[in-house]
């Protein structure tokens, strides 16, 4: 259960990164991708397949040409859906600038923020 | 699920963000967790015992390389390197200064999974593994 303070000033503090052109970006395609037919079937089509292949090789069961093909036509067409690439431009956009944001807090507190979130070290 | 009319909304420049980030780096340096954190990493650095003991087990974690890291230790260097670490930890400063950093880590977990829940994105995975 957080301070009321802290979670005050870090809801103020993520609200105003949500707000930021990389994060906005993100948001804004992420709802695009949401809410288009074609590139949620190409999604849902393409981690189907991905699962099938992945449980036809743990079962050692061979994989055949067709299949490989089949999966890499379909990688090939998400690939240039423009709706599927905005959105992994935007997610990488957004994913770069989080470090940033990060080291700004790090350097003031002196030790690493975002680490220290995500697992325990020893420094 | 993101509404497309709340992305819409102020849009701040990415300097004010990272003000944004500086001003919260600044409450949370306010906090217990932080406060004792600070303190036991002072007096971690300001000890020479404890830096030799962790010097000792890390030189040997290094020297130890990749087979350490893929669990191919023989039981005579696995004991030496547990023989040490216990070394290490039976300090009381290292022991105090570990117990403030799990605390302190708690609440960046509880902070870092509000952050995310907001923006969509996880803040800690998108920062990466790194070092203070």
């Amino acid at each position: 259960m957080l301070d009321a303070t802290v979670e005050a000033a870090a809801r103020e503090f993520a609200l105003k990164l949500r707000a930021s052109p990389p994060i906005v970006g993100f948001c804004q395609a992420k709802v695009r991708l949401e809410a288009d037919e074609e590139a949620q079937g190409l999604l849902t089509e393409l981690q189907q397949r991905q699962q099938a292949l992945m449980l036809k090789q743990q079962n050692s069961r061979g994989i055949t040409q067709a299949e490989i093909d089949a999966l890499r036509d379909l990688q090939g067409e998400a690939q240039r859906n423009p709706v599927i690439m905005t959105y992994v431009q935007a997610q990488q956009q957004a994913q770069a600038f989080l470090p940033d944001v990060n080291m700004e807090i790090s350097q003031l507190l002196g030790f690493d923020f975002g680490g220290l979130a995500g697992e325990l070290m020893m420094c | 699920m993101w509404q497309v009319s709340s992305v819409r909304t102020v849009e701040v420049s990415e300097a004010e963000a990272l003000q944004a980030a500086r001003e919260f780096a600044a409450v949370l340096a306010e906090t217990p967790e932080y406060q004792v954190f600070d303190q036991a990493q002072l007096r971690l650095r300001r000890d020479p015992a404890a830096q030799a003991a962790i010097r000792t087990f890390q030189e040997k974690q290094q020297a130890l390389g990749w087979q350490l890291q893929f669990g191919l230790l023989g039981v005579a260097e696995r004991e030496e390197l547990r023989r040490l670490q216990q070394a290490m930890l039976a300090q009381q400063v290292v022991r105090g200064y570990v117990e403030a950093q799990e605390r302190l880590s708690l609440l960046c977990q509880e902070i870092a999974g509000l952050i995310s829940e907001v923006i969509g994105l996880s803040f800690a995975a998108s920062c990466g593994p790194g070092c203070c």
